[in-house]
Order: C-alpha cells, then sequence, then structure tokens
C-alpha cells in the first residue's frame, strides 16, 4: 500500500518519482521546496483520488476537490505534523476529514433541497437505471457487475459512517487494521469491531443471492 | 452447516488477510478439519473480492492529476506570498517605523481631543428637558437677576407695616 520505496514511475512512464523517504520529502517541503512538496503529491494523490471518489459515491467533481483540499491543507499544517506516525497515515486523516466534512455540507444542502431532488431524480430516471425486483432474486455468481455495484453502493450507505469508513479502507483500499485505526484515530480493537459489524451486515444482506 | 461460534473473528480477519503466521497456522489447521467455517471463509471471501470487483478504484488520468498539482502548487504560492508579504511589510524598518509613529500622532492627537471633549461637554448636547439639578441653578440665577427689585420690594413692605402702625394708634 505504502509507495514509498525505491524509485518508481508515475503515470505512464511519464516523470521518476522521487527516490527520497517521506520523511525526507516533508523536511524539504516545510522548507517551501517546490520539488519535494510536488513529489508528495504525485506520489499520494491516485490512492487519496480514489478513497475520495469512493466516499464521494462515484462523484468525479467532489473527490478531485476533496482530494486539492486535503493537499492544501496538509502542506499548509506540516509544520503541526510531529512524525509520530508515517506522513501517509498523517495525510489520508486529513484527507478522511476532509471527505466527512464536504459530505456533511452536502447531506445539509441535500435535506433542504430534498422534495425537488426527489421529484427530478424519480422523473429523470431511465427504465435501465430503475432497480430491478428480480435482481435480488439471484445468487451473486450470476448477478451482472452493474447491478451489484449499485446494490453494493446502496447497502454500503445504510451502514453508519465509521463502520463504512472502516470497511471502505480495509476491504476496498487495502489498508491494514493498523492503518485504518490511525487515519480514523481509534483503537485497533474499535476498527475490527467496525469492520466486523460492516462484514456481518453486507454477509446478510447478500445472503440469499449467494445461495439462490 | 454453521461455521463454530467462537472463530467468527479468526474468519474475518483470515479473509482480511490480517492473522499473524502463527494464526494462520491455526486457523489452516482448523479450517482443513471444519467445513462448517471453511464455507463461511469461502463465502466472506467470496463476497469481497465480489465487491472490490464492483467498485473498481479509478484512475487519475495524466491532465487530472496535473490540473490537481497545479492547483495545489498555486494555492500555496498564493498562501505563501500573502504571509510573507505581511512579514516583510512589518519587518522592514524603513516602513514599519513610519508606520508606528503616525500611529503613534494619531493616537496622541485624537487622545488630546478626547479628552477636551471629556472635560468640556456639550450642553447644546444634552437632553431637552432641564434636569432638577439644572433647575434649582436656573432659579438661584432668577433670584440674583433680581435681586435689587426684591431688596425694593422688602423696603415698601417695611413702610407698608409701618404705615399700618400709625393708622392703628
Amino acid at each position: 500500500m505504502n509507495p514509498r520505496s525505491g524509485p518508481s514511475i508515475d503515470f505512464k512512464g511519464e516523470e521518476p518519482l522521487s527516490p527520497l523517504k517521506d520523511e525526507e520529502l516533508v523536511a524539504r517541503a516545510r522548507k517551501s521546496d517546490q520539488r519535494a512538496t510536488e513529489d508528495l503529491v504525485r506520489r499520494y494523490q491516485q490512492k487519496a483520488y480514489a478513497i475520495a471518489y469512493h466516499f464521494t459515491d462515484g462523484n468525479v467533481q467532489d473527490a478531485e476537490d476533496f482530494t486539492q483540499e486535503a493537499f492544501l491543507r496538509a502542506f499548509q499544517n506540516l509544520e503541526n505534523f510531529r512524525g509520530d506516525s508515517s506522513f501517509y497515515t498523517w495525510f489520508y486523516r486529513i484527507l478522511v476529514n476532509v471527505c466527512l466534512d464536504g459530505r456533511r455540507h452536502r447531506n445539509r444542502w441535500q435535506k433542504i433541497f430534498l422534495p425537488w431532488q426527489r421529484d427530478s431524480t424519480e422523473k429523470g430516471l431511465s427504465p435501465e437505471e430503475r432497480p430491478d425486483p428480480e435482481a435480488h432474486e439471484r445468487s451473486l455468481k450470476t448477478i451482472s457487475g452493474k447491478e451489484l455495484s449499485r446494490d453494493i453502493q446502496e447497502s454500503l450507505r445504510s451502514l453508519p459512517e465509521k463502520q463504512r469508513l472502516a470497511f471502505q479502507l480495509k476491504a476496498l483500499h487495502g489498508m491494514s487494521i493498523q492503518e485504518v485505526a490511525r487515519v480514523m484515530g481509534t483503537a485497533e480493537g474499535t476498527v475490527k469491531s467496525h469492520l466486523f459489524r460492516a462484514t456481518q451486515f453486507l454477509r446478510e444482506k447478500f445472503k440469499d443471492r449467494e445461495e439462490g | 452447516m454453521k461455521p463454530c461460534p467462537d472463530r467468527h473473528e479468526t474468519i474475518l480477519l483470515a479473509a482480511y488477510g490480517e492473522l499473524d503466521s502463527e494464526q494462520r497456522q491455526d486457523w489452516e489447521r482448523h479450517s482443513s478439519a471444519c467445513p462448517g467455517c471453511r464455507t463461511e471463509y469461502e463465502a466472506l471471501l467470496l463476497l469481497l473480492g465480489r465487491i472490490k470487483e464492483s467498485m473498481p478504484v479509478p484512475e487519475l488520468t495524466e491532465k487530472k492529476a496535473s490540473s490537481i498539482l497545479w492547483s495545489v502548487k498555486r494555492e500555496l504560492k498564493k498562501k505563501r506570498e500573502k504571509a510573507s508579504g505581511w512579514k516583510e511589510w512589518l519587518v522592514r524598518p524603513n516602513r514599519l517605523v513610519p508606520a508606528l509613529a503616525t500611529a503613534c500622532v494619531v493616537l496622541i492627537t485624537f487622545g488630546w481631543f478626547g479628552m477636551n471633549l471629556i472635560e468640556r461637554p456639550d450642553t447644546d448636547q444634552e437632553a431637552p428637558g432641564p434636569s432638577v439639578e439644572n433647575q434649582v441653578v436656573l432659579k438661584d440665577l432668577e433670584i440674583i437677576k433680581n435681586i435689587e427689585f426684591l431688596e425694593e420690594m422688602d423696603a415698601l413692605q417695611e413702610l407698608v407695616t409701618v404705615l399700618d402702625g400709625n393708622e392703628s394708634i
């Protein structure tokens, strides 16, 4: 998960990433070294964008905005980074907070404009986009990726925020439980508990399809 | 067939690849002998696999990546320039000394005017109706103004008293 070791090529061989470790790049970035700042952004923007993308339920624009905002906040607060944890867990924590803030902000607006939105979404759904009542009866092995993706997204949305966050970081972004705990600023036992509940919920939700 | 009730956490950690080597060996031994736990583990792996498959991680295109990088650099530069601009402005002695001198002059001038205003309150700006104290002062002034007339009145009063006395005799 951590792309720190050794030089690698970024974005289809465009420019090699710095071979320097995060600590060295952070020290240089603190002294307003443009190159170090650039290297840190290049190193983590793909992963950050992916996390933000899943957090925003696939909203590309929000994902880009949140990624950018997280980098800005991180570099503005680089003086506060004490190095107790690795740079990337510290940065992903900022990112997660930016995403949560952004989502809460969006939800507030959605509550205000909910009646209008409901009307427009109900009218705007094409027959292909409407939920397929038969899909629920089909097995997990035969159900199409698009249907499953939609159902999974719906199920994830219905999870409590922390369970959802723990599950996404672990199952979709391959972080270890220790890393998830650091990013969420909580104990490993709590992360295990969130993961267990989220997984059990999803397991129950898709159990009938699995057996079908 | 149901999994062993005390193995739920192990199954979950095994599916997430979070068991250490010792725990993994123990789990492998158990799963080979327990079809219930093995089935649950396989079902969990299938579910997690399908979830990951159905929610692919999007690739950030070169254009978008450059756009994010450029925006971050631009915003940081803007903030640094803003911050350093203030610092430079304050630190430079040829600007700081005149600025402080001007501030002192302004404070002294307005302070002096302010003190004068406190010492000599503007009577025109007082409330329209005279207060009780003012009424007493006005009455006293009226008495002082008409003191001669009042003295004459007293003299006349005494004269009348004397004449009245003579008449009664």
